[in-house]
């Protein structure tokens, strides 16, 4: 209370505690705008590397027209066979030209001295990416690192598409470790050379096994899950050897679905990458997407609806009366749908095969599933034919 | 008051006031931030790039469902909304179509086909209709004034506002020939 001889105690307590609560939390939300500026102005860096290795590549696109575009091969002098190489794609123009375009990283060397005269050695990687011979060096290099997911996507004579206009799609992901932003490259362009039909390819229908030589060495055992015709240069096959489904040693989600949890773009992203990487025969490895697995397992057009209706708690379909090798495993497909329509943060449900119960389900992310792999492979692979 | 100071009641009254003038600037302040931040998935070089795809495809297709989608006769508003894939029915390569604008390429969420300029019918339509993304692009959007001397040059042209499922938005003319397609393509 305020009287003639000053302030009491109390109430300069009382004004101090209120001013230092409103210093905190002004100062508080100070610091939260200067880190966010910071956030976003490294954002905008890699926004502006990003454009310009786009606008460098869809150049060239324009100017002279993309032919086609091809993996980087390398041929084992034994064998002669052919292998993919690295993160390397060659982008073959209209003119005759070609370039190449390359995701690489450089590992650096550093150490650092205690006071005790004793020093740790440590090395990191710095990104970056070469095309035509040009090198663009990723913006905060040292805090940024590459997903492993480079991809190329590219339409093939089975996509059935008219006059077989080629399609392709140039992808590549970077991850800032200190800022929630994905920067990804995406270039989709068309291309001038079609896939020639030829009638001398053997045929195949859905169901069919067919062993299939995935790299120099080994051999995998896959079903037939789109039908082929003999125009059809390319396979499209469901992983069905004796391991049934694969079971990746690394793999560890966390099963706190408020977390978060982005099941479709990271961890099993990743280890389908991984296949990849072994598995260089194959044009793309991939997850089985829902609406294949629904169409194999003949779901009926109600259960197909359900995807879009996430306040269904838990809609299942039975595989009682389906192919025998859908449901030998249990495995994930690559689709997975809101788990609460009021929390759009928390992990998806997966759509998932199970063996054990005979349904195509949804449940929460989780890592008591396996992966089958599905691959899309030239004919010449087949071992049998 | 008096001379003896504030009493309890006055000192509430007071704190509630400023901390709801305090709530109040904060609640106005932050989804002004969160407009830049937006904003930075305005016309990125890549979606331009991806719209010019669609763009590719629509000029070279000679479908007559697509030239009568373009005619606007009728149409409240003049424009047209596609979700997703929606669009591939009125074009001739439909196949490609939908793998174009599918998850695998181009990944797009919506496609609003309208006039060249943005008239103010359709911006009001849109301020109550559609989306908040969708609908705050297009009211910071460019009317795009036609400058031609020869209007009849412009009577077939038209825009397209792509929305991609990673929140990129952008927009892109079309020039047609009036014969619905096969004419006036740029690429």
């Amino acid at each position: 209370m305020l009287n003639k001889k000053g302030f009491t105690v109390i109430e300069l307590i009382m004004s101090f505690t209120f001013s230092s609560i409103l210093a905190i939390s002004l100062f508080a939300v100070v610091i939260n705008y200067r880190n966010k500026e910071m956030d976003f102005s490294i954002k905008n860096d890699l926004l502006a590397f990003k454009s310009q290795v786009i606008i460098d590549i869809q150049k060239d696109i324009q100017a002279k027209g993309l032919n086609h575009i091809d993996y980087c091969m390398e041929e084992n002098p034994t064998t002669h066979e052919l292998t993919r190489v690295g993160r390397c794609i060659i982008l073959y123009f209209n003119d005759s030209t070609s370039k190449e375009f390359v995701v690489k990283e450089d590992v650096r060397a550093d150490s650092i001295e205690h006071p005790d005269g004793s020093a740790d050695n440590f090395y990191y990687s710095i990104p970056y990416i070469a095309y035509g011979g040009i090198r663009y060096t990723v913006p905060d290099a040292a805090n940024v690192s590459i997903r492993n997911n480079f991809i190329l996507e590219q339409t093939s004579l089975n996509d059935g598409i008219e006059s077989n206009i080629p399609l392709y799609k140039i992808r590549v992901e970077f991850i800032h470790n200190d800022i929630d932003a994905d920067i990804d490259i995406s270039v989709v362009c068309n291309g001038t050379r079609t896939e020639s039909a030829s009638s001398n390819f053997k045929s195949y229908s859905v169901g069919d096994e067919v062993l299939i030589q995935v790299n120099a060495t080994t051999q995998k055992k896959f079903v037939v899950i789109k039908d082929s015709s003999k125009n059809n240069a390319y396979l499209t096959l469901l992983y069905n050897d004796s391991y049934d489904s694969l079971v990746p040693s690394s793999i560890s989600f966390n099963s706190d679905i408020a977390r978060g949890n982005d099941y479709s773009n990271s961890i099993i992203n990743e280890q389908v990458s991984e296949i990849a990487n072994l598995w260089k025969n194959a044009r793309k490895v991939r997850l089985l997407s829902f609406e294949e697995a629904s169409f194999l397992v003949d779901a009926c057009p109600y259960f197909r609806n359900t995807i879009k209706n996430a306040s269904d708690p838990t809609p299942y379909f039975s595989l009682s009366s389906s192919y025998s090798w859908i449901k030998s495993s249990s495995f994930w497909t690559s689709s997975g749908r809101d788990y609460d329509v009021d929390h759009p943060n928390y992990a998806k449900r997966v759509w998932i095969i199970s063996s054990s119960d005979e349904k195509l389900k949804d449940v929460n992310v989780n890592e008591s599933y396996g992966l089958r792999p599905v691959i899309e492979i030239s004919k010449i692979y087949d071992a049998n034919s | 008051m008096n001379n003896k100071g504030f009493v309890l009641i006055e000192t509430i009254v007071t704190s509630v006031f400023v901390l709801g003038l305090f709530t109040f600037i904060v609640a106005n302040i932050i989804p002004l931030i969160g407009d830049y931040e937006k904003a930075s998935d305005y016309d990125t070089v890549e979606s331009v790039y991806d719209a010019h795809m669609i763009r590719k495809m629509l000029l070279k297709s000679d479908s007559g469902k697509l030239a009568n989608l373009l005619s606007f006769t009728n149409v409240p508003n003049k424009f047209y909304f596609f979700d997703g894939t929606e669009i591939c029915s009125y074009v001739t390569n439909s196949v490609y179509c939908k793998k174009l604008l599918s998850r695998d390429y181009l990944d797009v969420r919506e496609l609003v086909l309208t006039t060249y300029t943005i008239s103010d019918d359709f911006v009001s339509y849109a301020r109550k209709n559609f989306d908040r993304a969708l609908r705050e692009y297009i009211i910071q959007m460019q009317r795009y004034t036609n400058t031609e001397t020869n209007p009849s040059n412009y009577n077939f042209a038209r825009r397209l506002i792509v929305v991609f499922n990673d929140g990129r938005i952008t927009n892109i003319e079309l020039l047609f020939d009036g014969e619905g397609g096969s004419g006036g393509a740029t690429c």
